[in-house]
């Protein structure tokens, strides 16, 4: 009897040892305009008079020597000092080639761009940009830069990082599409999330979870250290706050821009079908396995009603994790339609992109995934020890880089080479898991689906 | 001459004081060396952990005058000695009653300032010490390096990541230290530890004089009552920082912050 108490002790002992990491790990940042919107009506006095998550989120992020991330304006100077200084021919491919790089991170609709070229930097389109997008805006209004300013193309982009496990593409999402694209575009990020591992968790501090509403959960803290307890936490151990939506054009209505997002699947996918023209069919309702529709599925209505429903018109980048299976190659007309959802992507893609939407897409494989998404898709970062695709590959068109150049360049994790048709160059990015002690998963479960899966 | 009218000038900077100086020196780690000072004895340091209080305000507690003196001890390169001998940090002590800012007497304000007018001496002699090593700038003929440094960014002491290992690895064990421990395992494993912290510089027979004393035994057990957590101080400031402060001493800083900035490596984003 008492040994069993004592080992209760020794558990309960060990979940708060787990839970005050968590804590002490995920301190939200709840000062931004982002935060004072999402935490209710009453906060909403002067909500103009404060930053945006973006204008912070960089300052928290350590570079390999321990400094604070410098802002990106201050990155892109550097780089224009480095010109001038040794002459165009020797500088950076970043700044020589723009459209490698910089037009895929930096965007600007029509207005600006147009503002821009005319040098009408105290238009209030550029002058009333947060400041460290209005920084980096000046900085191509520059006539040194034109050469950039030129490559700038208007909309979202899409970006499809690929390699290995462990090859850096999380890593890569976390920092160029959580770091530096709200900083530089005040970007509004949503991470679909998959339920075994929450991969935006050096993010999660400046994140709100998008939980569908009426569906029950669980979270669970799985530590590395096998002395410590798997332990129920809730949403809010880890990200800053949580909204709930009905369905994917519902939460289009709830986001704000400058806002980072972690959307969990909805297991009933209400309002999927009505989106995508195609079949979903939740477990509770299937009479087979094979009928059960994959929870990522629901990434297709999110692309669809930012797409098409303009409930919501701020630059947002979608970020898809296990792309592959996602899009996969030859895609069956089966119960769930995955073939009619397969090729509605790049359709929805293409219409997104003029209305600022943006993707980033993780996958181990480009071979295996459907060609019309390759065909669409404009830029490719390839990681290290990674082969980059064959340009015989259907739709994948000019393949400028060979597998020694990413030997020689992408040479660790934390680099790669990012590249587009002619041009490409490698890039470097901080380690975004420094900024956290806890080691192990952060996992979801939803009981209802599960137990309709174990019945049949 | 030339090197103290410059720390005379910048040793009062303000934030954007310190812009206007960067320009004017070639040797960036001096900049950050400055800039880190300037913080010790101004402005404060709210961004390092834990915090650095500033001297010229008083500090508000015990802990904030302990942390303060091991950061001190790494920024001056262990010549804070030279001003506040690890006595004068003890309580109860002529100077540290000053120091500590509960009071706002107008004694304790004069007691504070002619402190730091004499730590910008010791500050001095750590700058003039550093400065043979800190001539890495490497410039083109426009007097322009590839990188400029910016010291109100930079968190590596002097710039240099071995420094702020030292630094890290010192606050980490005064933190230990003054939350208390469960064990008397728990207190011989943390002297073991302090090999690392003081660059070998470790009292000898230390964890002896520990246990064979059992009033100091029992406060390093006892992690709730406040006159343990004075003992703690005590045995910081007299036992344990003289080793620090030796370790600072033996800093001479090897491999600095990499800010050379290949053209051809891949772009840090």
């Amino acid at each position: 009897m008492s040994k069993s108490f004592s080992s209760r002790q020794t558990e309960q002992n060990g979940q708060e040892k787990v839970l005050d990491q968590l804590r002490e790990d995920f301190d939200p940042w709840t000062k931004s305009r982002q935060a004072r919107y999402h935490a209710g009506e009453k906060s909403w006095d002067r909500l103009d008079q404060l930053h945006n998550d973006g204008e912070k989120i960089y300052q928290d992020f350590e570079d390999e020597n321990g400094n604070c991330l410098d802002p990106f304006h201050k990155k892109l100077k550097s780089l224009s000092r480095t010109a001038r200084i040794s002459g165009k021919t020797e500088a950076h491919p970043v700044y020589r080639y723009p459209s490698a790089y910089l037009d895929a991170i930096i965007h600007v609709d029509d207005a600006e761009l147009w503002a821009l070229e005319d040098g009408r930097v105290d238009d209030d389109i550029i002058a009333d940009a947060p400041e460290t997008r209005r920084r980096v805006l000046e900085w191509l209004a520059k006539p040194k830069n034109e050469h950039v300013l030129a490559a700038m193309g208007d909309g979202g982009t899409d970006i499809w990082a690929h390699s290995k496990p462990g090859g850096g593409k999380t890593s890569f999402a976390n920092v160029i599409g959580g770091v530096r694209m709200t900083e530089i575009n005040n970007e509004t990020l949503l991470w679909m999330l998959t339920l075994d591992e929450l991969e935006c968790l050096p993010l999660a501090p400046y994140m709100t979870v998008a939980v569908p509403r009426g569906v029950e959960y669980e979270v669970h803290a799985k530590p590395r250290n096998p002395t410590l307890p798997t332990t129920e936490i809730s949403l809010t151990d880890v990200f800053r706050d949580t909204i709930t939506y009905r369905t994917p054009r519902d939460l289009m209505t709830k986001v704000v821009p400058g806002g980072l997002y972690a959307v969990l699947p909805d297991p009933l996918f209400r309002g999927c079908e009505k989106l995508t023209t195609a079949t979903y069919t939740p477990a509770r309702d299937a009479e087979e396995i094979s009928e059960v529709t994959p929870l990522r599925d629901v990434n297709f209505a999110f692309m669809e009603t930012r797409a098409k429903d303009d409930e919501f018109l701020h630059p947002t980048t979608i970020v898809h994790d296990e792309f592959s299976d996602l899009v996969p190659l030859n895609p069956e007309a089966n119960e769930n339609d995955q073939n009619r959802k397969v090729k509605g992507y790049p359709v929805s893609q293409g219409k997104g992109r003029k209305k600022n939407l943006s993707n980033i897409q993780l996958s181990h494989s480009v071979s295996r995934c459907d060609e019309g998404v390759r065909e669409k898709t404009r830029w490719y970062v390839t990681m290290p020890k990674t082969a980059p695709p064959a340009s015989s590959l259907s739709g994948i068109g000019n393949v400028p880089i060979d597998m020694s150049y990413v030997n020689r360049f992408a040479d660790r994790t934390g680099r790669a080479v990012i590249w587009r048709n002619r041009n490409y160059t490698p890039i470097e990015w901080a380690n975004p898991y420094r900024n956290y002690d806890f080691r192990g998963e952060i996992s979801v479960r939803y009981p209802r689906r599960e137990e309709a899966l174990d019945a049949m | 001459m030339v090197v103290s009218a410059t720390v005379a000038t910048t040793g009062r900077a303000t934030m954007s004081d310190a812009a206007d100086v960067k320009a004017r020196t070639t040797r960036p780690a001096l900049d950050v060396l400055d800039r880190d000072q300037d913080r010790l004895l101004y402005t404060g340091d709210p961004k390092r952990d834990p915090p650095i209080e500033p001297l010229s305000g008083g500090f508000s507690t015990y802990w904030a005058a302990l942390t303060w003196y091991q950061a001190a001890g790494i920024r001056t390169l262990g010549h804070v000695e030279d001003v506040l001998e690890p006595s004068d940090m003890m309580p109860l002590s002529s100077v540290l009653e000053y120091l500590l800012n509960a009071r706002g007497s107008p004694e304790g304000r004069y007691v504070r300032l002619r402190t730091v007018e004499g730590l910008s001496d010791a500050c001095d002699l750590a700058y003039k010490e550093f400065r043979e090593r800190a001539n890495e700038r490497v410039e083109d003929e426009q007097g322009e390096s590839w990188k400029d440094v910016d010291p109100e960014s930079e968190r590596n002491p002097l710039m240099r990541p071995a420094f702020r290992r030292l630094d890290r690895s010192q606050a980490g064990a005064l933190i230990q230290l003054w939350s208390g421990f469960e064990t008397r395992e728990d207190v011989g494993r943390w002297v073991r530890s302090l090999a690392a912290p003081t660059n070998g510089e470790t009292p000898e027979g230390l964890l002896n004089a520990i246990v064979s004393s059992p009033t100091l035994l029992d406060a390093m057990l006892d992690t709730d009552s406040r006159g343990a957590k004075l003992t703690r101080y005590r045995f910081a400031v007299g036992t344990v920082m003289p080793s620090f402060l030796a370790a600072a001493r033996t800093l001479n800083g090897g491999e600095r912050t990499d800010s050379s900035g290949e053209t051809h490596e891949a772009w840090n984003s």
